[in-house]
């Protein structure tokens, strides 16, 4: 799947662009802070292939997703700042 | 067919159980060890390209082959430093060779923001049927001392 193609699944199975309030990839993981963590949906997050479950703490989410994990979350914030 | 994977970083060996953080502790990724640092220099663990360069500086996979890339990633939360603290004169893609300095950090302002300066290095998506041997040596050499072997069968 492309880099771009997975940002924006990411970005659908997080409840959106506008349930995010940041998000940034380290070299293994997504993690950032969502507005409404019950949007976000773990079915359609796992269907994405992560590895075992999102960590999520009140707002904060953490989701591993492998070396490739800077890359989507640069392309998520370029999708989320409307590019 | 082995793959050495040689200490990117001098320091004492510690076991991936220890590391407090669930990625590396409960292997999420794949096995490997963690080193404690005692210097800020850090070398290629295997010859071949730079895969993975994290913006930060503070972590890389050097791809060995096109199943084996080695992670090294220095410091836990350190992508919290934005890079301050890391210095590098490579990049991305570059071809690398064994035991050739990669990264610089400053020890002691990692550990004074606060930070682990403990650095995991995993074989991460390694085929199941690959082996893992892990140095019995307590302390290591970077670029000096052998830390993993990787065994598979030729046949692949």
């Amino acid at each position: 799947m492309e880099i771009r193609e997975r940002a924006l699944k990411f970005l659908e199975a997080l409840g959106g662009a506008e349930n995010i309030e940041e998000i940034e990839g380290c070299i293994t993981r997504l993690r950032g802070t969502v507005k409404d963590p019950s949007k976000v949906d773990v079915k359609k997050l796992q269907a994405l292939g992560i590895i075992g479950r999102p960590i999520l703490m009140g707002k904060g989410i953490q989701i591993v997703v492998g070396t490739h994990a800077e890359l989507i979350g640069t392309e998520m914030n370029k999708i989320m700042r409307g590019g | 067919m082995k793959i050495e994977v040689v200490a990117p970083l001098s320091g004492r060996v510690v076991s991936l159980e220890k590391v407090p953080d669930p990625v590396f502790s409960q292997r999420m990724l794949g096995d490997g060890l963690a080193i404690e640092p005692t210097e800020g220099r850090v070398v290629a663990p295997v010859s071949g390209r730079l895969s993975v360069f994290h913006s930060s500086k503070h972590a890389f996979v050097v791809q060995a082959s096109e199943t084996v890339g080695v992670l090294v990633h220095i410091g836990l939360d350190t992508v919290k430093l934005q890079g301050r603290s890391f210095f590098s004169e490579v990049q991305l893609g570059d071809q690398v060779q064994a035991g050739q300095e990669l990264v610089r950090f400053d020890l002691q302002s990692v550990v004074d923001a606060g930070y682990s300066p403990l650095s995991p290095v995993i074989l991460p998506d390694l085929p199941s049927h690959y082996r893992i041997e892990k140095t019995n040596r307590e302390q290591v050499r970077a670029g000096v001392d052998i830390l993993l072997v990787i065994l598979f069968d030729e046949r692949e």
